[in-house]
Protein backbone atom coordinates (compact mmCIF):
# COMPACT_ATOMS: atom_id res chain seq x y z
CA UNK A 1 0.00 0.00 0.00
CA UNK A 2 2.80 2.36 1.02
CA UNK A 3 4.62 1.63 -2.20
CA UNK A 4 1.49 2.29 -4.19
CA UNK A 5 0.93 5.69 -2.50
CA UNK A 6 4.55 6.60 -3.13
CA UNK A 7 4.20 5.61 -6.76
CA UNK A 8 1.05 7.70 -7.16
CA UNK A 9 2.74 10.70 -5.56
CA UNK A 10 5.74 10.52 -7.88
CA UNK A 11 3.47 9.90 -10.86
CA UNK A 12 1.30 12.94 -10.23
CA UNK A 13 4.20 15.20 -9.39
CA UNK A 14 6.12 14.35 -12.54
CA UNK A 15 2.90 14.57 -14.50
CA UNK A 16 2.42 18.08 -13.24
CA UNK A 17 6.00 19.02 -14.09
CA UNK A 18 5.64 17.78 -17.64
CA UNK A 19 2.38 19.64 -17.98
CA UNK A 20 4.09 22.81 -16.83
CA UNK A 21 6.82 22.39 -19.39
CA UNK A 22 4.26 22.00 -22.11
CA UNK A 23 2.43 25.14 -21.13
CA UNK A 24 5.65 27.12 -20.96
CA UNK A 25 6.78 25.98 -24.37
CA UNK A 26 3.41 26.98 -25.78
CA UNK A 27 3.90 30.44 -24.35
CA UNK A 28 7.27 30.69 -26.00
CA UNK A 29 5.95 29.84 -29.42
CA UNK A 30 3.94 33.05 -29.60
CA UNK A 31 6.34 35.50 -31.21
CA UNK A 32 5.62 39.21 -31.43
CA UNK A 33 6.85 41.33 -34.29
CA UNK A 34 8.22 44.03 -31.97
CA UNK A 35 11.91 43.84 -31.15
CA UNK A 36 12.51 43.00 -27.52
CA UNK A 37 14.56 45.43 -25.47
CA UNK A 38 17.58 43.80 -23.85
CA UNK A 39 17.17 44.09 -20.10
CA UNK A 40 19.48 44.53 -17.15
CA UNK A 41 22.82 45.31 -18.73
CA UNK A 42 23.53 46.90 -15.37
CA UNK A 43 21.64 46.36 -12.12
CA UNK A 44 22.70 49.60 -10.45
CA UNK A 45 22.23 53.16 -11.66
CA UNK A 46 25.99 53.46 -11.23
CA UNK A 47 28.72 51.04 -12.27
CA UNK A 48 30.74 52.18 -9.26
CA UNK A 49 31.50 55.91 -9.50
CA UNK A 50 30.47 56.30 -13.11
CA UNK A 51 26.83 56.19 -14.23
CA UNK A 52 25.55 53.05 -15.91
CA UNK A 53 23.02 53.13 -18.73
CA UNK A 54 20.21 52.08 -16.41
CA UNK A 55 17.51 54.65 -15.68
CA UNK A 56 14.78 54.81 -13.07
CA UNK A 57 11.49 53.55 -14.54
CA UNK A 58 8.53 55.88 -14.94
CA UNK A 59 7.23 57.04 -11.55
CA UNK A 60 9.98 55.23 -9.66
CA UNK A 61 11.81 56.87 -6.74
CA UNK A 62 15.30 55.95 -5.71
CA UNK A 63 16.89 56.95 -2.46
CA UNK A 64 20.64 56.77 -2.42
CA UNK A 65 23.25 56.93 0.31
CA UNK A 66 26.96 56.64 -0.44
CA UNK A 67 30.04 56.83 1.71
CA UNK A 68 33.74 56.97 0.93
CA UNK A 69 36.01 56.53 3.88
CA UNK A 70 39.45 58.09 4.22
CA UNK A 71 42.75 56.97 2.80
CA UNK A 72 43.42 53.28 3.55
CA UNK A 73 47.21 53.71 3.57
CA UNK A 74 47.22 55.53 6.90
CA UNK A 75 46.19 52.44 8.86
CA UNK A 76 45.35 52.96 12.51
CA UNK A 77 46.19 56.68 12.38
CA UNK A 78 42.74 57.33 10.92
CA UNK A 79 41.38 53.84 11.72
CA UNK A 80 41.61 52.78 8.05
CA UNK A 81 39.69 55.84 6.94
CA UNK A 82 36.75 55.77 9.31
CA UNK A 83 37.80 59.15 10.69
CA UNK A 84 37.38 61.11 7.48
CA UNK A 85 34.33 59.79 5.67
CA UNK A 86 32.52 61.67 2.91
CA UNK A 87 28.79 61.21 2.44
CA UNK A 88 26.46 61.61 -0.51
CA UNK A 89 22.73 61.58 0.09
CA UNK A 90 19.89 62.16 -2.31
CA UNK A 91 17.12 60.95 -4.54
CA UNK A 92 16.36 60.17 -8.17
CA UNK A 93 12.96 60.27 -9.84
CA UNK A 94 11.94 58.73 -13.16
CA UNK A 95 9.67 61.19 -14.99
CA UNK A 96 9.30 58.81 -17.90
CA UNK A 97 11.07 55.61 -18.81
CA UNK A 98 13.63 57.60 -20.79
CA UNK A 99 14.15 60.63 -18.53
CA UNK A 100 15.02 60.93 -14.85
CA UNK A 101 16.15 63.73 -12.57
CA UNK A 102 18.20 63.54 -9.41
CA UNK A 103 19.47 65.76 -6.63
CA UNK A 104 22.15 64.94 -4.07
CA UNK A 105 24.05 66.65 -1.30
CA UNK A 106 27.74 65.92 -0.82
CA UNK A 107 29.95 66.45 2.22
CA UNK A 108 32.81 67.37 -0.10
CA UNK A 109 32.75 71.17 -0.56
CA UNK A 110 29.13 71.08 0.68
CA UNK A 111 28.12 70.46 -2.93
CA UNK A 112 24.55 70.21 -4.18
CA UNK A 113 24.50 68.16 -7.37
CA UNK A 114 21.51 68.13 -9.72
CA UNK A 115 21.41 65.62 -12.54
CA UNK A 116 19.47 64.70 -15.65
CA UNK A 117 19.72 61.33 -17.36
CA UNK A 118 18.03 60.54 -20.66
CA UNK A 119 17.96 57.49 -22.86
CA UNK A 120 18.41 57.95 -26.59
CA UNK A 121 18.44 54.33 -27.77
CA UNK A 122 17.87 50.85 -26.39
CA UNK A 123 19.81 47.70 -27.13
CA UNK A 124 17.42 45.21 -28.74
CA UNK A 125 17.51 41.43 -28.98
CA UNK A 126 18.58 40.76 -32.59
CA UNK A 127 18.23 44.48 -33.31
CA UNK A 128 19.95 47.72 -32.40
CA UNK A 129 23.31 46.76 -30.84
CA UNK A 130 23.81 49.30 -28.04
CA UNK A 131 22.07 51.40 -25.40
CA UNK A 132 22.87 55.11 -25.60
CA UNK A 133 22.33 57.41 -22.65
CA UNK A 134 23.10 61.08 -22.02
CA UNK A 135 23.89 62.37 -18.57
CA UNK A 136 24.38 65.91 -17.28
CA UNK A 137 25.34 67.09 -13.84
CA UNK A 138 25.54 70.55 -12.31
CA UNK A 139 27.36 71.14 -9.03
CA UNK A 140 26.70 74.04 -6.71
CA UNK A 141 29.61 74.49 -4.31
CA UNK A 142 28.16 75.96 -1.13
CA UNK A 143 31.42 75.85 0.83
CA UNK A 144 32.93 78.89 -0.88
CA UNK A 145 32.71 81.94 1.36
CA UNK A 146 32.73 85.65 0.65
CA UNK A 147 35.10 86.25 3.57
CA UNK A 148 37.78 84.22 1.86
CA UNK A 149 36.96 85.21 -1.71
CA UNK A 150 35.66 88.80 -1.74
CA UNK A 151 34.87 88.84 -5.46
CA UNK A 152 32.77 85.68 -5.35
CA UNK A 153 29.66 85.53 -7.53
CA UNK A 154 27.01 82.81 -7.71
CA UNK A 155 28.23 81.58 -11.10
CA UNK A 156 31.64 80.80 -9.55
CA UNK A 157 29.99 78.07 -7.51
CA UNK A 158 28.94 76.07 -10.56
CA UNK A 159 30.65 73.18 -12.32
CA UNK A 160 29.27 70.84 -14.96
CA UNK A 161 29.72 67.49 -16.60
CA UNK A 162 28.29 66.36 -19.91
CA UNK A 163 28.42 62.64 -20.56
CA UNK A 164 27.56 60.31 -23.38
CA UNK A 165 27.35 56.67 -22.31
CA UNK A 166 27.17 53.72 -24.66
CA UNK A 167 26.69 50.22 -23.30
CA UNK A 168 26.28 46.72 -24.60
CA UNK A 169 25.18 43.59 -22.80
CA UNK A 170 27.51 41.09 -24.41
CA UNK A 171 26.02 37.99 -22.80
CA UNK A 172 24.19 36.97 -19.63
CA UNK A 173 27.28 37.63 -17.54
CA UNK A 174 29.20 40.42 -19.19
CA UNK A 175 28.16 44.00 -19.93
CA UNK A 176 30.50 46.73 -21.14
CA UNK A 177 30.21 50.49 -21.34
CA UNK A 178 32.11 53.32 -23.00
CA UNK A 179 31.81 56.89 -21.77
CA UNK A 180 32.78 60.24 -23.24
CA UNK A 181 32.86 62.76 -20.43
CA UNK A 182 33.54 66.46 -20.34
CA UNK A 183 34.05 68.38 -17.09
CA UNK A 184 33.71 72.13 -17.12
CA UNK A 185 34.44 74.34 -14.12
CA UNK A 186 33.32 77.93 -13.81
CA UNK A 187 35.90 78.41 -11.07
CA UNK A 188 39.19 76.60 -11.29
CA UNK A 189 42.60 76.54 -9.64
CA UNK A 190 45.07 77.84 -12.20
CA UNK A 191 48.05 76.21 -10.47
CA UNK A 192 46.66 72.68 -10.46
CA UNK A 193 43.48 72.30 -12.52
CA UNK A 194 42.33 72.55 -16.09
CA UNK A 195 39.17 74.51 -16.74
CA UNK A 196 37.99 71.84 -19.11
CA UNK A 197 38.83 68.16 -18.72
CA UNK A 198 37.82 65.61 -21.34
CA UNK A 199 37.95 61.90 -20.49
CA UNK A 200 37.21 58.75 -22.34
CA UNK A 201 36.04 56.14 -19.91
CA UNK A 202 35.35 52.43 -19.94
CA UNK A 203 33.46 50.26 -17.51
CA UNK A 204 32.32 46.68 -17.22
CA UNK A 205 30.13 44.45 -15.12
CA UNK A 206 30.78 40.73 -14.78
CA UNK A 207 28.27 38.55 -12.98
CA UNK A 208 29.90 36.07 -10.62
CA UNK A 209 26.78 34.75 -8.90
CA UNK A 210 23.03 35.12 -9.18
CA UNK A 211 22.97 38.31 -7.13
CA UNK A 212 26.57 39.44 -7.30
CA UNK A 213 28.76 41.06 -9.90
CA UNK A 214 32.23 42.54 -10.12
CA UNK A 215 32.48 45.99 -11.64
CA UNK A 216 35.45 47.85 -13.02
CA UNK A 217 35.84 51.32 -14.46
CA UNK A 218 38.62 53.60 -15.64
CA UNK A 219 38.77 57.02 -17.23
CA UNK A 220 41.69 58.43 -19.18
CA UNK A 221 41.91 62.21 -18.90
CA UNK A 222 43.28 64.18 -21.79
CA UNK A 223 45.82 66.62 -20.40
CA UNK A 224 46.19 69.71 -22.56
CA UNK A 225 48.23 71.93 -20.22
CA UNK A 226 51.17 71.24 -17.93
CA UNK A 227 50.45 72.62 -14.45
CA UNK A 228 52.81 73.82 -11.68
CA UNK A 229 51.30 71.33 -9.24
CA UNK A 230 49.64 68.22 -10.60
CA UNK A 231 48.18 66.22 -7.76
CA UNK A 232 45.59 64.34 -9.83
CA UNK A 233 45.36 60.88 -11.37
CA UNK A 234 43.05 59.03 -13.71
CA UNK A 235 40.17 57.53 -11.75
CA UNK A 236 40.25 53.73 -11.41
CA UNK A 237 37.48 52.05 -9.46
CA UNK A 238 36.72 48.43 -8.60
CA UNK A 239 33.38 47.44 -7.16
CA UNK A 240 31.25 44.54 -6.01
CA UNK A 241 27.46 44.67 -6.47
CA UNK A 242 25.30 42.78 -4.02
CA UNK A 243 21.62 42.73 -4.86
CA UNK A 244 19.13 42.12 -2.09
CA UNK A 245 15.39 42.49 -2.68
CA UNK A 246 14.74 46.19 -3.33
CA UNK A 247 18.29 47.26 -2.56
CA UNK A 248 21.41 47.38 -4.63
CA UNK A 249 24.47 47.51 -2.44
CA UNK A 250 27.75 48.39 -4.12
CA UNK A 251 31.10 48.04 -2.38
CA UNK A 252 33.71 50.28 -3.95
CA UNK A 253 37.47 50.75 -3.93
CA UNK A 254 38.54 53.91 -5.72
CA UNK A 255 41.32 56.46 -5.93
CA UNK A 256 38.75 59.24 -5.82
CA UNK A 257 37.27 60.06 -2.45
CA UNK A 258 34.69 62.67 -3.52
CA UNK A 259 31.66 61.21 -5.32
CA UNK A 260 30.42 64.10 -7.47
CA UNK A 261 31.16 63.47 -11.13
CA UNK A 262 33.10 66.72 -11.52
CA UNK A 263 35.60 65.64 -8.86
CA UNK A 264 35.76 61.98 -9.92
CA UNK A 265 36.62 62.79 -13.53
CA UNK A 266 38.98 65.70 -12.93
CA UNK A 267 40.29 65.50 -9.37
CA UNK A 268 41.01 61.95 -8.26
CA UNK A 269 43.85 62.59 -5.80
CA UNK A 270 44.47 59.03 -4.62
CA UNK A 271 47.10 56.76 -6.11
CA UNK A 272 46.68 52.98 -6.53
CA UNK A 273 50.45 52.49 -6.72
CA UNK A 274 50.95 54.01 -3.28
CA UNK A 275 47.94 52.29 -1.72
CA UNK A 276 46.25 55.68 -1.37
CA UNK A 277 42.78 54.37 -2.13
CA UNK A 278 39.39 54.88 -0.59
CA UNK A 279 36.89 52.24 0.43
CA UNK A 280 33.18 52.94 0.48
CA UNK A 281 29.75 51.91 -0.71
CA UNK A 282 26.70 53.07 -2.65
CA UNK A 283 23.29 51.98 -1.46
CA UNK A 284 20.20 52.33 -3.62
CA UNK A 285 16.67 51.75 -2.43
CA UNK A 286 13.78 51.98 -4.88
CA UNK A 287 10.20 52.85 -4.02
CA UNK B 1 10.97 62.45 -27.87
CA UNK B 2 13.78 63.19 -30.33
CA UNK B 3 12.99 66.91 -30.11
CA UNK B 4 13.07 67.04 -26.34
CA UNK B 5 16.42 65.28 -26.28
CA UNK B 6 17.82 67.84 -28.68
CA UNK B 7 16.42 70.57 -26.44
CA UNK B 8 18.08 69.05 -23.38
CA UNK B 9 21.44 68.92 -25.10
CA UNK B 10 21.18 72.53 -26.21
CA UNK B 11 20.21 73.65 -22.71
CA UNK B 12 23.11 71.71 -21.24
CA UNK B 13 25.64 73.25 -23.58
CA UNK B 14 24.36 76.75 -22.76
CA UNK B 15 24.65 76.07 -19.04
CA UNK B 16 28.28 75.14 -19.47
CA UNK B 17 29.20 78.29 -21.35
CA UNK B 18 29.26 80.72 -18.42
CA UNK B 19 32.39 82.77 -17.86
CA UNK B 20 35.27 81.02 -16.17
CA UNK B 21 37.40 82.55 -13.46
CA UNK B 22 40.31 81.40 -11.33
CA UNK B 23 40.64 81.48 -7.54
CA UNK B 24 43.15 84.35 -7.92
CA UNK B 25 40.50 86.43 -9.63
CA UNK B 26 37.93 86.05 -6.89
CA UNK B 27 40.27 86.48 -3.93
CA UNK B 28 42.48 89.39 -2.99
CA UNK B 29 45.48 87.46 -1.73
CA UNK B 30 48.93 88.29 -3.04
CA UNK B 31 50.87 85.31 -4.33
CA UNK B 32 54.31 84.86 -5.83
CA UNK B 33 55.44 82.61 -8.65
CA UNK B 34 58.68 81.75 -6.83
CA UNK B 35 57.89 82.07 -3.13
CA UNK B 36 60.52 82.36 -0.39
CA UNK B 37 60.11 81.86 3.36
CA UNK B 38 60.83 85.39 4.55
CA UNK B 39 58.92 87.19 1.81
CA UNK B 40 55.85 84.96 1.38
CA UNK B 41 55.52 82.02 3.73
CA UNK B 42 56.43 83.47 7.12
CA UNK B 43 53.61 86.09 7.15
CA UNK B 44 51.03 83.37 6.36
CA UNK B 45 52.33 81.04 9.08
CA UNK B 46 52.47 83.93 11.61
CA UNK B 47 48.83 84.91 11.00
CA UNK B 48 47.31 81.44 10.65
CA UNK B 49 49.35 78.89 12.60
CA UNK B 50 51.57 80.32 15.34
CA UNK B 51 48.57 81.19 17.53
CA UNK B 52 48.45 77.52 18.54
CA UNK B 53 51.64 76.03 17.05
CA UNK B 54 54.15 77.86 19.25
CA UNK B 55 56.64 76.63 21.86
CA UNK B 56 54.70 74.96 24.67
CA UNK B 57 51.58 74.74 22.53
CA UNK B 58 50.45 72.34 19.80
CA UNK B 59 52.95 70.25 17.87
CA UNK B 60 54.56 70.81 15.46
CA UNK B 61 55.98 74.15 16.57
CA UNK B 62 56.03 76.51 13.59
CA UNK B 63 58.06 79.48 14.77
CA UNK B 64 61.27 79.29 12.75
CA UNK B 65 62.26 78.56 9.14
CA UNK B 66 63.71 75.16 10.10
CA UNK B 67 60.60 74.11 11.98
CA UNK B 68 58.27 75.06 9.12
CA UNK B 69 60.57 73.42 6.57
CA UNK B 70 60.65 70.22 8.61
CA UNK B 71 56.85 70.17 9.02
CA UNK B 72 56.37 70.66 5.26
CA UNK B 73 58.97 68.17 4.10
CA UNK B 74 58.78 65.45 6.75
CA UNK B 75 55.47 66.16 8.46
CA UNK B 76 52.00 66.40 6.97
CA UNK B 77 51.62 70.19 7.01
CA UNK B 78 50.55 70.37 3.36
CA UNK B 79 48.11 67.52 3.65
CA UNK B 80 46.52 69.18 6.69
CA UNK B 81 46.01 72.60 5.08
CA UNK B 82 44.76 71.22 1.75
CA UNK B 83 41.18 70.06 2.19
CA UNK B 84 41.22 68.20 -1.13
CA UNK B 85 43.62 65.67 0.40
CA UNK B 86 42.20 63.63 3.23
CA UNK B 87 44.15 64.12 6.45
CA UNK B 88 41.35 64.66 8.89
CA UNK B 89 40.16 68.08 10.02
CA UNK B 90 41.51 70.85 7.86
CA UNK B 91 43.96 73.42 9.31
CA UNK B 92 43.58 76.17 10.41
CA UNK B 93 40.66 75.17 12.61
CA UNK B 94 38.73 78.28 11.58
CA UNK B 95 38.57 76.95 8.00
CA UNK B 96 40.87 76.36 5.05
CA UNK B 97 42.94 79.25 3.74
CA UNK B 98 42.24 80.69 0.27
CA UNK B 99 43.20 78.32 -2.55
CA UNK B 100 46.00 80.52 -3.99
CA UNK B 101 47.68 80.64 -0.55
CA UNK B 102 47.60 76.84 -0.23
CA UNK B 103 48.95 76.46 -3.76
CA UNK B 104 51.78 78.85 -2.99
CA UNK B 105 52.84 76.82 0.06
CA UNK B 106 52.77 73.62 -2.03
CA UNK B 107 54.85 75.36 -4.68
CA UNK B 108 57.32 76.58 -2.03
CA UNK B 109 57.79 73.01 -0.84
CA UNK B 110 58.18 71.72 -4.43
CA UNK B 111 60.90 74.29 -5.11
CA UNK B 112 62.89 73.10 -2.10
CA UNK B 113 61.68 75.48 0.64
CA UNK B 114 63.68 78.59 -0.28
CA UNK B 115 64.53 80.79 2.71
Amino acid sequence: MKNFLGFMLVFFLTGNLFAQDDLLSQLDTVKSNEKQIETAAFKGLQIANMQSTKLAAKGEWYMLVSHRFGDLSEGFNNFFGLDNALTKFGGIYGVTNWLSFGATRHTYNKIYEVTAKYKMANQEVNGFPVTIVGYNTMDINSALEKDLYPNLQFSDRLAFTTQLLVSRKVNEKLSVELGFINVYKNLYDDAAEQQNVFSSAAGLRYKIAKRMSINLEYAARIITEEKAIDPYHNPLTVGLDIETGGHVFQLVFSNSQPMNDVAVFSGASGDWNKGKIYFGFNMYRSF
Amino acid sequence: MKKSILLLFTCASFLASCTTRTYEEISETETSASPTYTANIEPIIKTNCVGCHSAGGRLPTLETYDQVKDATQNGDLICRIDQTQSCGNVMPRSGAMPRPTIDMIILWQKEGCKN
